[in-house]
């Protein structure tokens, strides 16, 4: 079996840079990524898009093609459409790469498995047309395509950010319905010292803001109700500001509620997660430097949580400075990081989705995309005293489909712990096994 | 459901449900699909639902197509190639 000393799963900014570091201190290093070329969601596309006009993507997005570069003169071994489904106690990775599947063992494992955007359910969010907003950009990078009258709704910095790339196309969104509550507002005050520290973050969210108000895209502020309508795909969406609904006619609807670790391969090892209140999701548990409670195993970037492109970089130094044991560059990155993760607790307040609000929804909205379960289906299996995600899944089936959970798993957290009125941190998680990505018998039966 | 193609890239055959297709190279099989205008990848099990891709980067598996007689292929996850033939509405959500 082939061995190498650092295996990296995911080959986004914090699995790029973590390759490069480790493959300068002579380490062998693999790295494995579902994709066809580096960079991860944020820089997807980045060698390849098709978009030659740097504006419209703008600089934070072409930062990524050094990155990459660097990436790929380094010595680290990158296998592509490499999707990895088991990792066992002795050391040893199985990944279907072309429908083959094959092993290598590492001494030392860090998983880069990165986000992916928080699943909320509303009516008619399973019609064909309504996608994510992250989904948007990944259509723009990697195709250079633009939705025709698209509404982008939800929260968070990418609804600005889409808005503009589009705008700067040429193509406005019809509008932005901005459902960030108004509390927030007032409730993100008391994060202002860290606000400050970051103050070139909150320059550059204000300036996306009054760039869109100057390039006439229309807001919506303070929204709630968000429903999709369409038989067999979307044609109009509704949503309230106060007691007033208003209905567009739309071919596309992007949503955006924040971005969530993508834990399922975290979980499938069997390292130790938590509730994070402030971020509503599960994180890993770390111990020390971004080693987790597994044996050898560092987790980085936004598979640790929500903490951007530029932490994900430091992270990836601090762990490979930890596993060479340099006690300066540890102490000079851990430093940096704390100055770049000091704007956090502002943007998680401000952004924070209203969750509670969000999934008062009706009986018959979609939760499990893959399986069909609906809302009211849940709600019978909590009120026959299902507790955990697993019971619900048995009672139910959801969470039993291919996306493993990734799609319904943070809402019927939620879901579960409202119905039952406890703390979302007591509501017990699906159980994640391998294959932590669905893999086939005849890709199995094909193993070198 | 319609896209607009802000660039212009080489042009490739490919088969669509034995319909023959000409779409931009260079870029995911979801993306030529929606290029083309076909929103409908396969169909919602144990209800009679037509979905299509929603999240882009591998994770929800909504846009699974058969690619030359294989039936679980994530269409964002793979690049469209010139002669490939793609068949929509197979998947029914088993894995």
């Amino acid at each position: 079996m082939e061995q190498f000393d650092i295996a990296i799963i995911g080959a986004g900014p914090a699995g790029m840079v973590a390759a490069i570091e480790a493959s300068k201190a002579n380490f062998s290093v693999v790295v494995f990524d579902e994709q066809t070329n580096p960079g991860g969601q944020i820089f997807r596309s980045i060698e390849t898009t098709p978009v030659n006009d740097k504006t419209i993507l703008g600089p934070d997005y072409w930062d990524g093609l050094n990155l990459a570069q660097e990436f790929r003169a380094s010595n680290a071994d990158a296998r592509f459409q490499s999707s990895v489904w088991d990792i066992n106690n002795d050391k040893v990775i199985t990944y279907t790469q072309n429908n083959v599947t094959k092993t290598v063992q590492y001494k030392t494992l860090i998983l880069a498995t990165g986000a992916m955007e928080r699943a909320v359910p509303f009516p008619g969010w399973e019609l064909p047309g309504v996608m994510t907003v992250g989904a948007g950009q990944i259509l723009l990078k990697n195709a250079g395509l633009i939705g025709k009258n698209l509404v982008l709704a939800g929260s968070g910095p990418l609804l600005d950010v889409l808005a503009l790339q589009y705008t700067k196309a040429g193509y406005k969104p019809l509008a932005i319905v901005d459902m960030t509550p108004r509390k927030n507002y007032l409730k993100a005050i008391k994060y202002i010292t860290g606000a400050l520290i970051g103050w070139r973050y909150i320059v550059k969210g204000l300036k996306l803001k009054w760039d869109l108000k100057m390039m006439g895209v229309k807001r919506f502020s303070f929204c709630h109700n968000l429903s999709a309508q369409g038989n067999d795909k979307l044609s109009a969406i509704s949503f309230s500001q106060g007691n007033k609904t208003t209905r567009l006619e739309v071919d596309h609807l992007m949503t955006h509620f924040g971005v969530i670790p993508n834990i399922n391969l975290t979980r499938a090892l069997d390292i130790k997660t938590y509730w994070d209140k402030d971020q509503l999701c599960h994180r890993p548990v770390l111990i020390d430097s971004f080693l987790s409670t597994r044996k050898d195993t560092y987790i980085v970037g936004d598979a640790v949580g929500i903490f951007g492109v530029k932490s994900a970089q430091i992270n990836a130094r601090i762990v490979i400075s930890h596993i060479v044991k340099n006690q300066a560059s540890l102490k000079k990155f851990t430093k940096l990081s704390k100055q770049d993760k000091a704007i956090r607790p502002f943007l998680e307040e401000l952004f924070r989705p209203n969750l509670n609000d969000l999934l008062d929804i009706p009986d018959d909205t979609l939760i499990c995309r893959c399986e069909s379960v609906r809302l009211g289906e849940i709600k019978e299996a909590i009120t026959v005293g299902a507790k955990s995600l697993n019971e619900i899944k048995t009672f139910t089936r959801c969470g039993m489909g291919p996306c493993q959970g990734r799609q319904c798993g943070n809402s019927t957290t939620l879901l579960t712990a409202l119905s039952n009125q406890l703390p979302n941190e007591q509501v017990e998680y699906f159980k994640t096994r391998s294959p932590a990505i669905p893999v086939t018998f005849s890709d199995i039966a094909d193993t070198e | 459901m319609s896209f607009i193609k802000l660039t212009n890239q080489e042009k490739i055959k490919i088969l669509v449900n034995n319909v023959e297709h000409s779409v931009s190279s260079n870029q995911s099989v979801a993306a030529a699909l929606l290029e083309l205008g076909i929103s409908h990848s396969g169909n919602a099990m144990r209800e009679d639902r037509k979905i299509g891709p929603f999240c882009m980067m591998g994770v929800c598996h909504a846009c699974k197509i058969s690619v030359a007689g294989d039936q679980n292929q994530r269409a964002c996850m793979i690049p469209i190639k010139a002669g490939m033939k793609i068949s929509t509405g197979d998947y029914n959500g088993t894995v």
